[in-house]
């Protein structure tokens, strides 16, 4: 199978990384849970989610990074390295819900010298968002290293 | 409704180390992959990892939080986290606000992980889209068996009172 591998020069801020769409079905979310060893009967029982405030089962915290980060590593390929995530909860994505998880690149830099560990990185930052039928779901903004021509991707 | 003096005195204060109840395996993995659709080679092709930069297998950096939760039985010690001890009267229910995740170091299959949290903020009782609750932020530091700081994580979450049922 041969992958992606997007190279830092080729990256226009502003450009499209794509998008994909998924059923949530209430396998795929308990599931996702029990990956993640998450016990929270939120994400597993439907009338305890429902008599918490919630429409069913949803995808917890863990769950839905993953979701996130796959499309960023999906746009990259295995080359790129996710460096940091800021993950926001907007609301949630429940059983039978269809997830749309879709990107954009906002910021083309390298890493400056007082970053710690992204100093000297050929990086993006990526804005990822993702909702259902019912509204958004969650976002992040994902902060990949990638290889570039010039060198420095470590 | 401010937090009570006694909850107010366990902010800033740390964790001693809380350990993963086992180690990092690449079925672990699979299975995270699985339920989210990942294909990344880095995370289950022995072959393709071999010949990358990694020298072999690793996990995907998103899952730093999930080694570490605690087994469901036998239902472990834990050494205390001022999280656990915090009081707030009237709230009953958890939910995940927001998460900022930094990784500093890959994380591999064999690894041993752990992790200290800080209490760093409690807010007052507000209004939010599930009922009234605190919002509550910690800092967590993820080490390897080496001792290697591997990721740092900083949570929000929200612990409510669920709305009665209708």
């Amino acid at each position: 199978m041969a992958w992606n591998k997007v190279t830092w020069e080729d990256v226009k801020e502003g450009q499209d990384i794509g998008s994909y769409s998924m059923e949530m079905s209430a396998v795929k979310i308990s599931g996702g849970a029990w990956a993640t060893r998450d016990s929270n009967p939120q994400h597993h029982d439907s009338a305890f989610a429902k008599a918490s405030g919630s429409r069913d089962v949803f995808v917890n915290i863990m769950h839905g990074e993953g979701l996130l980060c796959r499309l960023a590593t999906d746009w990259s390929g295995p080359t790129g390295d996710i460096k940091k995530t800021r993950f926001n909860i907007r609301g949630s994505c429940c059983a039978n819900d269809t997830l749309t998880v879709s990107g954009k690149v906002t910021k083309k830099y390298v890493g400056a010298e007082g970053d710690g560990f992204l100093a000297g990185l050929h990086l993006v930052d990526l804005q990822v968002d993702s909702s259902t039928e019912q509204g958004a779901f969650c976002d992040a903004v994902i902060t990949m290293a990638l290889p570039a021509k010039a060198g420095g991707h470590k | 409704m401010p937090i009570s003096e006694k909850d107010k005195a366990l902010i800033g204060r740390e964790s001693a180390p809380l350990y993963a109840p086992d180690e990092v395996t690449k079925p672990a993995i699979r299975h995270f992959c699985e339920m989210v659709e990942d294909a990344n080679p880095l995370y289950a092709d022995d072959d393709y990892a071999r010949d990358s930069k990694y020298g072999g297998i690793v996990a995907p950096p998103q899952m730093l939080m999930a080694w570490c939760m605690p087994r469901m039985w036998p239902f472990p010690e834990f050494p205390s986290i001022p999280m656990a001890e915090l009081e707030l009267p009237g709230v009953d229910t958890w939910i995940a606000a927001d998460m900022i995740h930094e990784f500093y170091k890959p994380v591999r299959p064999g690894d041993i992980l752990s992790y200290t949290m800080k209490l760093e903020a409690v807010s007052d009782m507000k209004k939010t889209r599930v009922g009234m609750g605190h919002f509550i932020t910690t800092t967590q530091i993820y080490r390897n068996q080496k001792g290697e700081v591997v990721g740092k994580e900083i949570r929000t979450v929200l612990k409510y009172k669920a709305k009665e049922k209708e």
